[in-house]
């Protein structure tokens, strides 16, 4: 059993008992005394044990403090890695360049060993996380700073290695945050690599949304090469970042076709990108119906909705009258309700 | 898994280290592929660095080079196909996107700066033409004293100040370009990258786009900040001290203004040793104060 299968189990427990408080109160037939007390006291010692085991979450207060902790946590990481870059690029011009070079290293080893050690202390995992996302800044700034100190080009590899760091530490102590991390950094190389593909210089990589239409694809389909039995949630950031790669390319050369590889004229490729956009968004939807992956849907119906918009924009806005070009999408939003309460339905009935 | 994982974690922060100082190692391994001696104009104090240096106290010098399309007329359709830019195709998809597509890159090369050489000269001499030029408008009142005066005033001490790092020409084997120029005292070959720039008109006969012309340009060298270590940045705030100037860096907040603007006239104040490596990756040998080059006036063809 992994911390969410326990999690999953201990909302369960938690359900059933409401439930069945329900069903008491409503005076229909429950369980006989024995019965329910054999079950209750199983519950109380499983929860005491997932509790212990898996630091879950077993009342409702505690669902809530864990998430205040998380967003704390966040914050604090982020408040931390900045004081550590302007602590440093403060005093660098102060000391040598030995010192320099002992400094810039010495910060990610120790902030790694710090993560490692909270880690088996605190089964909550908001401490090493902070401390992971530290070790991650300082392996940013380590290889950044020695870049500049010996006047190195800036290379896509760079990218590579914090990836590897950050998605090291984030599978050995399963962080989440970490994860996003390394995997934007992933995509940050990839997209680099298959610019320069193309022969352009790599740090020029933005120019050409379709590196990042190639770079996304490869990260949706990582959870279909490496199955993730013992990280179950992780595979959902994978999809959900290489979705979003590619929805966003989609939609910036849906509107803006000269920034394509492709050799034809730049209308022809954004009428190519808005059809290709909404059978992407409206196969998102469906897709995650279908295997109950509900980001994939939210995304979905989310970017459906954004290129129809920029599509009326196109149409109507110069010669419509803007109260009933309002009118018309807001009528479009309530057609949209419609059509995902229906499937929203469907779905219901199969299950 | 968890301490597999850190373990793992060590070991490529360790690794990666070594790679970036051992390529550095390389780099300056039996010392400096080429080497030259530049001035104040060509490596400059950070232009902004008085609002910097409380939050950064690192110090760079920048290399600054001449990147005006109007000096690469060397950069056309010839050098193009010799660095492998496949042009013909390149126009096609020019014609094909109905010229909405002006430009491609940008792409890495090697590119050679002249330094104070026939390009600066050429250049040179076209500005003092037309400073004539608005002497004659002035004599002619097309051109009113002041304004002439102040036209002038700008030029000239943009003359005086202007770096002398001219790009003349690119390839894609350094080695190739270092045969071609072996002065390593006027000529520095470093890593860069460019863009095709294709000029185009609509051909109304024929109701196509018609390409006119297509020309690179050098869009930037790789490494134009050159990081200065501790004591060399001591010796060249003892160095600007001494020539009269405020003290440029560290927590003073320093002022890191282009030299001229009061102080002794607009000669440069520090020259510096640069050294390039086997991977092209600079890095600044020593500084020392400059050495005297002629002061007169860029009418005297100085």
């Amino acid at each position: 059993m992994n911390r969410e299968d326990a999690q999953k189990r201990s909302d369960r427990i938690k359900a059933f008992r409401e439930e069945l408080e329900t069903l008491f109160q409503e005076k229909v037939a429950v369980p006989s005394s024995k019965d329910l007390a054999a079950i209750l006291k199983h519950h109380e010692e499983l929860l005491e044990h997932l509790a212990k085991d898996f630091d879950v979450d077993t009342t409702g207060v505690q669902k809530q403090m864990s998430w205040g902790m998380r967003v704390v946590s966040f914050l604090g990481s982020l408040a931390l890695s900045a004081a550590v870059f302007f602590f440093f690029y403060r005093i660098w011009g102060h000391i040598t360049t030995p010192v320099q070079i002992f400094l810039l290293i010495v910060a990610p080893l120790s902030m790694t060993f710090a993560a490692w050690s909270a880690s088996r202390k605190d089964s909550s995992r908001s401490f090493s996380q902070v401390c992971g996302v530290l070790s991650l800044a300082c392996f940013i700034l380590n290889i950044a700073v020695l870049g500049r100190i010996f006047n190195v080009a800036p290379s896509p590899n760079a990218f590579l290695v914090w990836s590897a760091l950050a998605l090291i530490l984030a599978y050995s102590m399963e962080l989440h945050l970490l994860l996003v991390a390394g995997i934007l950094c992933l995509m940050g190389y990839l997209s680099a690599t298959v610019g320069t593909w193309s022969g352009i210089y790599w740090i020029s990589f933005g120019e050409r949304p379709e590196n990042f239409i190639a770079a996304g694809t490869v990260i949706f389909a990582i959870p279909f090469v490496f199955k993730h039995r013992t990280y179950p949630l992780f595979p959902r950031y994978y999809r959900l970042t290489g979705m979003l790669a590619v929805l966003i390319a989609t939609l910036i050369l849906a509107n803006w076709g000269r920034a394509s590889y492709l050799p034809l004229d730049h209308k022809f490729i954004e009428y190519l990108y808005q059809t290709l956009g909404f059978i992407l968004s409206a196969g998102l939807v469906f897709v995650g119906i279908r295997y109950k992956w509900s980001g994939m849907t939210n995304l979905g119906s989310t970017f459906f909705t954004i290129l129809l918009y920029t599509k009326f924009y196109d149409w109507w806005w110069n010669w419509l009258p803007k109260y009933l070009f309002f009118l018309l999408i807001g009528l479009t939003a309530i057609l949209l309700l419609l059509v995902l309460k229906r499937i929203r339905t469907s779905a219901t009935g199969a299950t | 898994m968890r301490t597999k994982g850190v373990i793992a974690a060590l070991a490529l922060i360790v690794v990666a280290n070594i790679g970036v100082l051992a390529g550095s190692v390389y780099n300056r391994s039996g010392g400096p592929w080429q080497k030259i001696t530049l001035t104040e104009r060509e490596l400059a104090l950070p232009r902004y660095y008085a609002f910097l240096s409380r939050e950064d106290s690192g110090m760079f010098l920048q290399l600054r080079y001449y990147s005006g399309s109007s000096e690469q007329s060397w950069f056309g359709r010839d050098k193009l196909e010799d660095l492998g830019f496949d042009v013909p195709k390149h126009i096609k998809e020019v014609q094909a996107k109905r010229g909405e597509l002006r430009s491609f890159g940008p792409q890495k090369v090697f590119v050679v700066l002249e330094y104070d050489g026939e390009a600066w000269k050429s250049y040179r001499d076209r500005v003092l033409e037309n400073m004539e030029e608005i002497r004659k408008n002035m004599e002619d009142g097309a051109l009113s004293r002041d304004a002439g005066d102040r036209r002038l005033s700008i030029i000239e001490k943009t003359l005086l100040e202007t770096t002398r790092l001219f790009p003349i020409d690119a390839s894609l084997d350094p080695e190739k370009l270092r045969n071609t120029y072996p002065d390593m005292g006027r000529y520095l070959i470093v890593p860069a990258s460019y863009r095709v720039i294709v000029d185009t008109k609509w051909d109304v006969e024929h109701g196509e786009v018609q390409v006119t012309d297509i020309k690179g340009l050098i869009q930037e060298v790789l490494v134009t900040r050159l990081h200065l270590s501790k004591s060399m940045r001591l010796d060249l705030d003892q160095i600007i001290r001494q020539a009269g100037e405020p003290e440029t860096a560290g927590g003073s907040g320093g002022k890191g203004r282009l030299f001229g603007a009061g102080g002794k006239g607009n000669a440069p104040r520090y020259e510096a040793v640069v050294g390039y490596g086997k991977r092209f990756e600079p890095w600044i040998i020593g500084v020392v104060p400059f050495s005297g080059e002629r002061r007169s006036s860029p009418v005297e063809g100085g």
